[in-house]
């Protein structure tokens, strides 16, 4: 990391006038067009930015705001809270932060509107998992709504997979994930030999698993598991129709009466709280959560199911209110996040970025091998809060980003269905 | 020695050991008391305890109730949610409202309360209620967001576009263009198909339907679009092209009403159900630890139940021993020591060696038998001077036997004195008289004849003859006394006194002075009489002076009469104190002084006989005075004596001894010199 993008250290305060002073150097240093920046140089003006916790850290908005010299404001929510905030009032907001499945909604209700990526200076260097749904032409595409299919608007209005210049959203983190699993409890399994969707439903752990209590991300965890147990039948794991979800959950809801799970929880801090107290030992995580437990020392494994993993992808899009110089700052913070700093930072809590080479030259060393390369790391990694998350001699399970990504078996999505399956889901918490 | 012998705890048991008798059965009793109490508190403690015990079971299985029953709010609140969200009656939202507020503060009361589910464990609850709450609130929100969008944005353009397209259509069908009426009935089928998907959706909800409107409504659009506007009037064709461009947002707002339809079927069914489930789940999780808390107690109880029990059973079997050894060790120690020494004591009684066992002891058992040691030594001491006292008493016979026989010798010489100085005095006065009378005669028939010298001659004769009858008057007074019986009669002093020298000062010139108040006793009067006359006859006799002063004093000491003859004449010198009290004796010769020398010996044999006593005191320069000390009471034994006088003197001597005058002829008195001074 160069001292150019080291953070403002903590005897320094963080003024108006250093964050100028900051603004100031980035935009000159940045080659956006002087017009723009000269405009924006007395206004400063406010960017704010709609999405999760996951991506709305004080720490990024301090460091956009000193990089950028733009005021910005993050509101972060839960899922459905700022899916349902930007979907209905575009006003409230100037940024979205969120997960590709929200897409279609957004679009369909005008929230958005179409990102011009000719404005996006490091559109070229954006990897083919967005553009072509998968990072080599030997991977097979996962199933469900995978964003390459709705990341370009197409002439006719409708969201497609055939490229053109405007973009639905900027892809920008993604990951994927599994379930984690107490080492202490469950034995080791080997990666994509031995870990199974199917440990969820396994009687041995009754008691003990907990699920994550949203359908378009759980629902295709249970649903994995149920299929690799031959429980069900489903014809595509990322359309599942009515009559194999009403099967579906009537398998579901048996393991629920049963006692098979513990706990549906509700937020990252609640599924390490599951795990941290006992009473889950098996449960559908966030690679942070999994960070984080193993940062306090326990002996968490995140499985690298041989059935797949369910892949998710960060979109960044703009609201179709936002216009005029607050348009250019929502430009100007969408390609800061693709300029290597914020990808590094996501890349210690496990998230990968659309434009990783760019990341690279931010990653210390052992740091770019282990969460990217799938290599051994020589010494203790820190993640974004300083605390030790990964010990020395680990590898990332499941290999490299190119290895994980080979195998997605779902992405995250909002299936036709979707209404449908929250009237289940509610049967099946309500079992 | 051993170390065990100076250690504090030894010492402090020996301090603590009861030494007295009381002392003992008030330990005896203390400690029956102290175990009775002990028994007491520990059985207040333990029904405490249990009463505790059962009344944290009772809390348990309250909060196990109270639980279950918010579990059981959730449902329902729940299920009037799900009302909530298929209706959308206001009604029902301000009753969720209600309920959800209404077990909130349930759940506040408690975990506020004394509970004993731990208040922490109960935060989870509380987290996932205020979340549930958050929620609902974004639920009614939504709902209303859809019935707001719906009734100002969707269903305005509905009515509108059904009513231009129903108005171009007849205008088509009026002015003859049959073509253009069918294609715009066409165009109000389509956006009537448009308006039935969102009449599915709302009753259904489901992407395929929502896919539906989009296609069909951007159908409708691009048919709106290419139809020809010729012949409808300006004011239709307008109305035509407002559609048309608002259909953009009609679309939208439908979306809109999508969107928010599946968020509240999002935060119903999952979040709320989440959050719900949440609940329940660590509420379920808590009744049964509160259950298995409840099992524990129960069981805890009735443990504590048995532990009482089997502790009351051997506390009471302990308390009942420790009650009987109390008993023991009283009876033992106080009732041991007592048959020991009356064993002892009879030992002792039957003049046996006893064994003492308890002379080593402390307190009152062994102070008795330190006195019954005592008691021993000093009966075998008894015995010894028993013994002691039966040999003094075999010697003490014979030598009373001497004794008396020396006594009865001694009586007998002087009765034979007493005989002796009366038959003298007696016997030589007729021979005395008749050397004066013949003296007398001699001097009457020749005392002109006879030459100078021998008349002086003749008259020392005749003087010399009554010196000698004065001094066989003044032994024969003497020896008279204790021989005439003169029984004690009630007298008052200061008047025998008075009665007793009347005349005298005036016969002598001397001046008498009687001083002290009357004083009564008992005494013969003729002794006192003679003591007293004599006492003031020799203090005037004995004065050089020519008015001699005599004092009489009277004073009562104790139970004597004290009587005090003082005189201003010449002193007796100390050394001449004791001698003046002998017969005979005389302060000056009687050449001098003519005296017989008895007055005063009498005296001293009147007192000595009647229990009395007489002092001189003299500094021997002037002034004498002599004391008597009369008893105010006669001893009965002096007038007993009196009253038997000496036996006769011939029936008192030896019957070998010679009677009569001749026994003057071989009894030799003592006083050889009777007649010198």
């Amino acid at each position: 990391m160069t001292a150019r993008h080291q953070l403002p250290s903590s005897g320094s305060p963080i003024t108006r006038r250093n964050l100028l002073r900051a603004g100031t150097a980035c935009v000159v240093g940045s080659g956006l067009a002087p017009k723009a920046a000269a405009v924006h140089l007395g206004r400063r003006p406010k960017l704010r930015v709609l999405g999760t916790h996951v991506t709305l850290q004080e720490i990024i908005r301090q460091r956009a705001e000193a990089d950028l010299g733009i005021e910005i404001e993050f509101i972060p929510g839960g899922s459905a809270e700022v899916l349902q905030t930007a979907s209905t009032y575009p006003e409230a907001f100037d940024i979205y932060e969120q997960w590709s499945n929200s897409i279609e909604i957004l679009w369909q209700a005008d929230a958005i509107q179409r990102i011009d990526s000719r404005r996006i200076q490091r559109w070229s260097e954006v990897n083919d998992l967005c553009k072509q749904g998968r990072l080599s032409p030997d991977d097979k595409i996962g199933a469900g709504a995978s964003p390459h299919g709705m990341l370009y608007a197409q002439p006719d209005g409708q969201l497609g997979s055939r490229a053109t210049d405007h973009l639905s959203f900027l892809p920008y983190v993604h990951n994927v994930d599994s379930f984690g699993y107490d080492r202490q409890i469950v034995p080791e399994g080997r990666p994509y030999e031995e870990e199974s969707w199917s440990w969820l439903l396994d009687p041995q752990w009754k008691g003990k698993v907990a699920i994550v209590n949203e359908p378009t991300i759980g629902l295709f965890d249970l649903a994995l598991a149920c299929k690799s147990k031959g429980l069900v039948k489903i014809e595509d794991i990322g359309e599942i129709t009515r009559p194999e979800l009403d099967e579906l959950f009537e398998v579901l809801a048996k393991f629920r009466r049963d006692g098979q799970f513990s706990g549906f929880w509700n937020s990252v801090p609640h599924s390490i709280e599951l795990m941290r107290s006992g009473r889950s030992a098996l449960s559908s995580m966030f690679s942070p959560a999994v960070a984080t437990l193993n940062g306090e020392g326990r002996d968490i494994l995140y499985a690298a199911p041989k059935e797949g993993y369910r892949a998710w992808h960060g979109v960044m899009c703009v609201s179709s209110q936002t216009k005029d110089e607050t348009l250019d700052a929502a430009y100007k913070y969408m390609n800061w996040w693709l300029e290597g700093w914020p990808g590094a930072l996501m890349a210690r809590q496990g998230y990968y970025i659309s434009t990783p080479d760019r990341s690279r030259e931010f990653m210390g060393d052992g740091e770019w091998g282990y969460w990217y390369g799938g290599e051994e790391t020589p010494k203790d990694l820190q993640g974004p809060d300083g605390r030790t998350s990964v010990r020395a001699g680990s590898t990332r399970r499941g290999g490299s980003y190119t290895e994980r990504f080979g195998n997605v078996a779902v992405w995250n999505t909002v299936m036709d269905s979707y209404e449908y399956s929250l009237g289940r889901w509610y049967s099946l918490l309500a079992a | 020695m051993t170390m065990g012998d100076h250690s504090p705890i030894r010492s402090l048991l020996t301090r603590l050991r009861p030494q007295t008798t009381r002392g003992r059965i008030t330990y005896g009793l203390l400690t029956v008391l102290v175990l009775h109490s002990a028994v007491v508190i520990l059985s207040h403690f333990g029904l405490q305890r249990a009463a505790k015990s059962a009344e944290r079971s009772a809390t348990v299985k309250q909060d196990v109730t109270t639980l279950l029953n918010r579990n059981h709010d959730v449902i329902a609140l729940q299920s009037n949610v799900l009302s909530f969200m298929y209706t959308g009656d206001k009604e029902m939202a301000a009753r969720v409202r209600a309920d959800a507020s209404a077990l909130k503060m349930r759940l506040k009361t408690l975990y506020e309360s004394e509970a004993v589910v731990d208040p922490t464990e109960l935060e989870p609850l509380l987290s996932a209620l205020g979340e549930y709450t958050d929620k609902l609130e974004s639920v009614i929100a939504s709902r209303g967001r859809r019935e707001t969008i719906m009734r100002e944005s969707v269903d305005p353009v509905r009515r509108h576009t059904v009513d231009v397209l129903t108005r171009a259509m007849e205008a088509s069908t009026v002015s003859g263009k049959a073509d253009l009426a069918v294609e715009f009935a066409a165009s109000l089928r389509l956006f009537m198909r448009a308006e039935a998907c969102i009449a599915a959706y709302l009753s259904d909800p489901g992407g395929e339907t929502a896919d539906e409107f989009r296609r069909i409504a951007d159908q409708f659009h691009g048919q709106l679009t290419a139809l020809p506007r010729e012949g409808l009037g300006p004011s239709t064709a307008q109305e035509l092209a407002e559609i048309e461009a608002g259909l953009p947002a009609w679309k939208s707002s439908v979306f809109q009403a999508v969107n928010a339809t599946r968020s509240f079927l999002h935060l119903v069914n999952v979040v709320l159900a989440g959050h719900a489930l949440e609940f329940r789940t660590v509420a379920s999780n808590l009744k049964d630890k509160a259950l298995l808390a409840q099992n524990v107690l129960d069981a805890r109880l009735r443990a504590s139940q048995r532990r009482f029990l089997m502790m009351s059973n051997v506390i009471g079997a302990v308390t009942l021993l420790a009650g009987l050894l109390a008993g023991w060790w009283i009876s033992r120690s106080v009732s041991g020591p007592i048959i020991q020494m009356t064993r002892a004591f009879s030992d002792l009684a039957k003049g046996e060696t006893a064994d003492l066992g308890g002379l080593l002891r402390q307190g009152d058992i062994g102070e008795l038998a330190t006195a019954a040691e005592v008691f021993a030594e000093r009966n075998h001491e008894a015995e010894r001077h028993l013994a002691m006292a039966e040999e003094l008493s075999r010697i003490q016979a014979s030598t009373n036997i001497a004794l008396h026989m020396h006594v009865e010798e001694l009586k007998l010489r002087n009765d034979e004195l007493d005989s002796f100085s009366y038959s003298a005095s007696h016997d030589l006065r007729a021979p005395l008289r008749s050397i004066a009378l013949l003296a007398e005669w001699i001097e009457e028939d020749s005392g002109e004849l006879l030459p100078e010298e021998c008349r002086g001659h003749l008259a020392t004769l005749q003087s010399r003859a009554t010196r000698l009858e004065n001094l066989l008057d003044g032994l024969l007074e003497y020896s008279r006394v204790g021989r005439i019986k003169d029984l004690s009669e009630p007298l008052e002093l200061r008047s025998f006194i008075e009665e007793s020298i009347e005349g005298l000062g005036s016969e002598t010139g001397a001046n008498i002075d009687i001083r002290g108040e009357a004083l009564e006793l008992v005494a013969p009067k003729v002794a006192l009489q003679k003591v007293i006359q004599n006492l003031v006859s020799n203090g005037i006799s004995h004065h050089d002076g020519d008015c001699p002063n005599v004092t009489v004093e009277i004073e009562k000491e104790d139970a004597f009469a004290v009587l005090k003859v003082t005189d201003d004449g010449p002193g007796i010198e100390p050394s001449l104190h004791e001698k003046i009290f002998q017969i005979f004796q005389t302060g000056k010769p009687r050449d001098q002084h003519e005296a017989n020398g008895v007055g005063l010996a009498i005296v001293q044999k009147i007192t000595v006989a009647h229990g009395a006593e007489v002092t001189v005191d003299s500094d021997g320069v002037r002034g004498t005075t002599i004391t008597v000390r009369w008893p105010l009471e006669r001893p009965h034994q002096i007038d007993q004596a009196l009253m038997d006088p000496p036996a006769p003197f011939a029936s008192q001597i030896p019957q070998d001894r010679p009677t009569g005058a001749s026994c003057l002829t071989c009894w030799t008195p003592q006083s050889a010199d009777i007649a010198t001074p």
